[in-house]
């Protein structure tokens, strides 16, 4: 059986610079959890960018594949690949206050993907997006659509991103540091939700972070990331009890300081 | 241990605007009467989230913001009957470090400029005393003094808040307010720069109130923390005390909150 999502030696760079992203290998099975642990600078969040296909330009793809379903991304054109991400792969990205458009309400943010990727008319759109709403936690949904991001808390915010990226009834959900800006309350509700959320919808969901207890309340396994290599991979409470890999080992040695 | 900093009654309001399509504004009580005593030599820690009052808190104690009512005194001296010179040197001995690495700096001002702020503003030293200073002040925080030239945008996150850091000590004061020092910080830069303020309050027997939403930082730095929520203290004792016997319903729902991590302590 093929995975979801299969990274194969992915290798990542910028003009004639050394690869940020070198060989870069992990899979993903339908409706299950995997961890990304890095920190700041480890190509993260390029592998992420380039499952998606949101690479910046600058960004040239040195080697490997992306698979999605079987299907290889690279040999989609733009159209299609958007088509497959807005309907197949959602994202939940860290700043809540940049990835919401202060100029829109909340609803018609959600319900413009509704309108585009499953083609519902706006009556539809509207009353579905209002259910999203208080599908995580925002309710009412209706008097919720009708405001703007700056009406928000962050962890509102978060909780509409969510509702965003879930509508369409993705496959994969791709979280990059969804929580690093919100209180400590904040996320520990965040994660229980998003946690309830696979558990109804059984969406797989790749957990972006450089903090591996926001990774283990999430995922079982996951692999660890460290100047673009994956240096270790297995399940969370392996990695956390037995590190092999250096980063691992001085993130546990900074958590054992705490 | 002695007092070095009391606050009593402190009240503290802010104007904001009423909801959006209405005229006039509503009022924010940010602190409630907030009584409040920092023992010589104690790492205390301000524990709350957003809007709990915390930030407001340390820019009082520092009397950076005016309070409605309420006194700040340090060393038994009110902060509110102190003007020009006085408050002045009073600065020297109470000095903050921000909670926004990238926001606190001027990205224009080069390294040396940073960091020898404070010592231009209340010491007389310049040309090559000014100069030694601020290498020994970058080594001090470790960072190469071969950087000063370098201007502070050039910094990463965790070497501008040891470039704040080193701002913060130059004119050794007797206290630090940092307010969520290390929040926007990977962990393994949170644990190094706490590590360097730990180095740093006992070589320079510093007193310092730490302000932080991430209750897990606080048992490994602090001694002794108070719990805020909207403008009020909740709770307040010995960090292990509160810890395993937390009383008010809000410090249980923070400690529940704390994601678990089962790491094997006393590594290696």
């Amino acid at each position: 059986m093929s995975a979801l999502l299969q990274v194969d030696g992915l290798s990542l760079g910028f003009g004639d610079a050394p690869d940020v992203v070198h060989g870069a290998t992990f899979s993903l099975e339908a409706g299950q959890s995997l961890g990304l642990l890095g920190a700041s600078g480890s190509g993260k969040s390029l592998s992420a960018l380039a499952v998606l296909g949101l690479l910046p330009e600058a960004c040239q793809w040195r080697g490997g594949r992306v698979l999605f379903d079987g299907q290889d991304l690279a040999l989609l054109d733009a159209g299609a690949r958007r088509a497959l991400c807005g309907a197949s792969i959602g994202l939940v990205f860290q700043e809540p206050f940049t990835a919401l458009n202060p100029l829109l309400r909340v609803g018609d943010q959600i319900a413009e993907g509704l309108r585009l990727h499953k083609g519902l008319d706006r009556a539809a759109a509207d009353r579905e997006a209002a259910a999203w709403l208080e599908r995580v936690g925002l309710a009412p949904g209706a008097s919720r659509a009708r405001q703007y991001p700056h009406q928000f808390s962050g962890g509102m915010r978060q909780r509409a991103l969510l509702a965003m990226a879930l509508a369409c009834g993705p496959r994969l959900l791709i979280c990059d540091e969804p929580t690093t800006a919100l209180d400590a309350t904040v996320q520990a509700q965040m994660l229980e939700l998003l946690r309830r959320l696979q558990r109804d919808l059984g969406f797989a969901l790749l957990m972006i972070s450089h903090d591996l207890a926001v990774i283990r309340a999430v995922a079982g396994r996951a692999v660890v990331m460290e100047a673009g290599q994956v240096v270790e991979a297995g399940a969370v409470d392996s990695i956390l009890q037995d590190p092999q890999s250096g980063a691992a080992r001085r993130l546990m040695d900074a958590y054992a300081v705490l | 241990m002695s007092e070095l900093l009391r606050a009593q009654g402190l009240v503290k309001d802010f104007k904001v605007p009423k909801q959006v399509g209405w005229w006039g504004s509503d009022s924010v009580r940010a602190l409630d009467h907030v009584d409040l005593s920092v023992a010589e030599g104690e790492t205390l820690a301000v524990v709350g989230e957003s809007g709990s009052g915390k930030t407001t808190l340390g820019r009082s104690l520092l009397w950076l913001d005016p309070v409605d009512e309420g006194t700040v005194t340090f060393e038994g001296k009110d902060l509110a009957k102190l003007a020009g010179r006085d408050l002045r040197r009073m600065r020297r001995d109470l000095q903050m470090v921000f909670q926004d690495p990238y926001a606190s700096l001027d990205p224009r001002l080069p390294a040396r400029d940073v960091v020898t702020e404070t010592l231009t503003a209340h010491s007389k030293l310049s040309g090559d005393a000014l100069e030694t200073a601020a290498r020994g002040l970058m080594q001090k925080v470790g960072l190469d003094p071969a950087m000063l030239d370098r201007h502070a945008h050039a910094f990463s996150g965790g070497q501008r808040q040891r470039l704040a850091i080193a701002r913060a000590i130059a004119t050794k004061p007797r206290l630090i307010v940092a307010d969520e020092p290390v929040s926007a910080l990977d962990l393994e830069l949170q644990v190094q720069i706490l590590e360097l303020l730990k180095q740093l309050r006992r070589e320079m027997n510093l007193t310092l109130v730490f302000i932080t939403h991430d209750l897990k930082l606080v048992r490994g730095f602090c001694q002794r923390m108070i719990v805020m929520k909207d403008g009020r203290i909740v709770e307040q004792g010995a960090v292990e005390q509160v810890f395993k016997s937390p009383q008010h319903p809000y410090t249980q729902e923070l400690l529940a909150a704390i994601l678990p991590l089962p790491v094997m302590r006393a590594r290696g």
